[in-house]
């Protein structure tokens, strides 16, 4: 752990990417980590910028709390904004993607003939609050747009059309969908501006499940792309201290989210405003520790000193596209997306084990528990149109040589697994 | 993990050694966010480090077993079921997330003050909202007359719902309410009981949700209980913090010391302005008391804010919150705190005062809420 403050850290010069980055992570030496899309990591300049803050509050929670956070909170919110294209008014901080998406999914004021669009790999926790709307009254109807991996990017958008056009909207009724920008399972970058576009000349309105975005997908421009809403996790790729997401709400929608969830001390009835109101009911929601959102500046600043944002998804980008190759390789299988229409930082290989075992809680508790705790690495598992992959991230503290190690251990892994499972398939 | 040694004995010598406040801030409000005591800012740091160390590990293998014996010791402490209780952020979360679950109709009625009533009530279905006033100084005996009263008169029509947010200790003023008895005319009536307890638990002894039997009840630990601040982020943090407490003398040591603490600088604040506390009889006084301010100037000429800045000019905190016509301010006695800070926090009130009668502030004038209850909206509690 370093002991430098930030200012004297980031006038030396930064490492080089690969494993000289180790050192300003807070990795168990033994563990291999090809795993960062999924709860990301705090480099320790960040975790160190926490630990001061924390005794900051710590040292008059009142001052901190009452008068000291707002102006450091707004200092956040400029930067994200400028980050994203849009404007400081149209962002605001909340814990995680999954509430940022609640908080818009249940804005919306549902009426039976309604309907919610999702996707088959739209991830879990969004899906279920799909399904939890449908359950409550008053109903409103769900459909689900079926991706089936591997493909294109221009079939996609060929299907999707389709699929648009077989389901019109009701008159006189809504229909909002919620588009990931960049899947997690299987993690891959969808043409989601395009899908936006056709959704929203179809009169829909889109909701962007961009959890893995900032910090990974460059050129988001939101005044551009025009998404009716946006949420982003920023301690998965951007980061920042687990957890923080931003909630972007362009000022023409801000209409649409009466009430941030929790409700806030700050609302307003809508028939009292003498302003938006939006802002505002997201600054306070309840105590909380205010670490992880202002951790945001610390993570920009680390980031922005080892090389910013083009030379960062540069590096991953490449070694994504190397190390999922190379992996394919040792594993004696292929990558889903040999185009790479669909790769940015986290490639997909196929796993050498059966699609023909089907998942279930026991498989996946095995597979976790044999990587994890035998051989201490990690890229996420899932299965997908039959098949088992694994999806790597690539990351600016891993090299090539990680994917083979990996790789290696994938090999025994299955076969281990195809051993105390293979049996049912004869 | 075990604390080595002896505990120190409550007062100045625990708030320099177990706490991290700058030196010379006089903290008498514990009340709002609480304090982490140094050992389970510590245990935080590592827990942090560890989870760093392989996220995948923690995140997918590890925490489930670690909450759930966060959760079993909560549910000791609350006389409940591990079961019944789950971790959320913060007290705001775990009321909006009742509230929220509540499949409300048209002719249901939500009866609170929270700002979450009002958005419900604003969106269809609209369930009624309703309010009980409270108005201090009063009496146990009063409260609950009122509220029966209040039931008798709102009977909740067939195949509708009542349901009652109960404060078990009220923020502004700082004040334990009869909240069991309540609910026991909730239950009379049919109606749904939802305790608003977010200062009870290491405040109020003796909680016991069995026997009380409340529909819903939320706390936060972070403000009386020494947990890091915002819960649901702890897992093992509301256990090493109740391992901390049990080190300091465990919650009927410490609860003795605050309560009467709470009492006897009540007295000498009071004494000292030449007005009243808000309780003389102790009834609602648990941990913190609310004695009336020296100050009876027009209440659009002052704010809390500017009383607040004030406080934080000098080192020192304790709540100002305007209630049934007169200013208040609410000290949280706590195991750092001792009489002399009473004395030290008095004479600061009364240089503010001061300043105010003889410098006045200017600026925009601030409009006082006409409601004799409320929360203070330039700040939360």
């Amino acid at each position: 752990m370093t002991t430098s403050s930030h200012s004297d850290l980031f006038k030396q010069t930064p490492p080089a990417f690969g494993h000289e980055v180790l050192k300003y992570f807070a990795f168990d030496p033994e563990y291999l980590n090809l795993n960062s899309g999924s709860y990301g990591s705090t480099p320790v300049p960040v975790l160190d910028a926490v630990q001061k803050l924390t005794m900051q509050i710590e040292a008059n929670p009142d001052l901190f709390h009452r008068l000291e956070f707002q102006p450091l909170l707004l200092d956040v919110r400029r930067r994200l904004a400028q980050l994203i294209g849009a404007d400081v008014d149209e962002v605001v901080l909340v814990s995680n993607a999954s509430l940022g998406i609640n908080t818009v999914l249940r804005n919306f004021e549902w009426e039976e003939g309604d309907t919610l669009i999702s996707f088959n790999t739209t991830y879990g926790s969004i899906n279920q609050t799909v399904k939890y709307l449908h359950d409550v009254r008053p109903h409103p109807t769900v459909k689900q747009f079926q991706l089936l991996f591997p493909t294109t990017h221009k079939d996609i958008i060929a299907s999707f059309k389709e699929f648009i056009a077989a389901n019109p909207i009701a008159e006189g009724k809504k229909s909002v969908i919620v588009i990931d920008s960049i899947v997690s399972n299987p993690g891959v970058l969808l043409p989601w501006k395009e899908l936006a576009n056709i959704s929203r000349e179809a009169g829909i309105w889109t909701i962007i499940d961009a959890a893995h975005s900032i910090g990974q997908e460059t050129n988001i421009n939101l005044s551009e792309s025009q998404p009716d809403f946006w949420i982003s996790n920023c301690h998965k790729w951007l980061s920042a201290k687990r957890t923080a997401a931003v909630l972007y709400v362009p000022k023409r929608n801000q209409h649409i989210i009466k009430s941030s969830i929790p409700t806030s001390h700050a609302y307003v009835s809508p028939g009292d405003r003498k302003d938006a109101n939006f802002v505002i009911q997201f600054e306070w929601n309840g105590t909380i520790d205010y670490t992880p959102y202002l951790s945001i500046a610390s993570a920009i600043d680390f980031r922005n000193w080892v090389g910013g944002e083009h030379k960062i998804n540069d590096y991953c980008h490449d070694l994504a596209v190397k190390g999922g190759k190379r992996l394919a390789e040792i594993l004696g299988t292929r990558v889903m997306d040999p185009e790479g229409d669909l790769t940015l930082n986290m490639v997909n290989v196929e796993l050498p084990f059966p699609g023909s075992i089907a998942p279930t809680p026991e498989i996946d508790i095995k597979f976790k528990e044999k990587m994890l705790y035998t051989y201490k690495a990690y890229s996420a598992h899932f299965y997908h149109n039959g098949r088992w992959w694994t999806r790597c991230s690539a990351q600016i503290w891993n090299e090539l040589e990680d994917f083979e190690k990996l790789g290696k251990f994938w090999v025994i892994v299955c076969a281990e697994m195809l051993e105390e499972f293979g049996k049912q398939l004869s | 993990m075990t604390f080595p040694g002896p505990p120190p004995p409550f007062g100045h010598i625990t708030r320099d050694r177990e706490f991290a406040f700058k030196p010379g801030f006089i903290n008498l409000n514990c009340g709002s966010f609480g304090a982490t005591p140094r050992k389970v800012t510590a245990y935080v740091d590592r827990l942090t480090e560890e989870i760093e160390q392989s996220p995948d590990y923690f995140h997918r293998l590890n925490y489930q077993e670690r909450l759930i014996e966060a959760r079993a010791r909560v549910a000791s402490h609350v006389g409940a079921a591990t079961d019944e209780i789950v971790l959320v952020m913060n007290t705001t979360t775990g009321v909006n997330t009742v509230l929220r679950n509540i499949l409300w109709q048209s002719g249901d009625t939500i009866v609170t003050f929270d700002k979450l009533a009002q958005y419900l009530s604003d969106i269809n279905p609209r369930p009624t909202r309703k309010i009980v006033p409270l108005l201090f100084p009063t009496t146990t005996k009063d409260i609950i007359a009122n509220f029966q009263a209040f039931a008798n008169a709102n009977p909740t029509p067939p195949g509708k719902k009542t349901v009652v947010v109960i404060d078990s200790i009220v923020s502004n003023p700082g004040a334990l309410l009869p909240w069991k008895e309540l609910v026991t005319i909730c239950k009379s009536k049919g109606f749904l009981s939802v305790i608003d307890a977010a200062h009870s638990i290491g405040q109020e002894p003796n909680i016991n949700l069995r026997v009380a039997q409340p529909d819903f009840w939320v706390s936060a630990c972070y403000k009386w209980f020494s947990t890091k601040r915002s819960v649901a982020a702890l897992l093992l943090k509301a256990h090493e913090a109740s391992k901390f407490r049990q080190w300091m003398g465990g919650e009927l040591a410490i609860d003795r010391y605050c309560h009467d603490l709470a009492l006897r600088g009540g007295v000498v604040l009071k004494n000292k302005f030449g007005t009243e506390v808000l309780d003389p009889n102790g009834e609602f006084t648990l941990h913190m008391v609310n004695v009336k301010l020296p100050y009876y100037g027009p209440s659009s000429s002052v704010t809390s804010r500017w009383f607040q800045e004030k406080l934080i000019e000098n080192n020192a905190f304790s709540v100002p919150f305007y209630h049934n016509g007169f200013w208040w301010t609410r000290v949280s006695a706590q195991i750092w705190n001792e009489l002399s800070d009473f004395e030290r926090i008095g004479d600061i009130w009364l240089k503010i005062i001061n300043e105010l009668k003889t410098h006045p502030p200017r600026g925009p004038h601030v409009p006082q809420p006409s409601d004799p209850v409320f929360e203070d909206p330039e700040h939360p509690i």
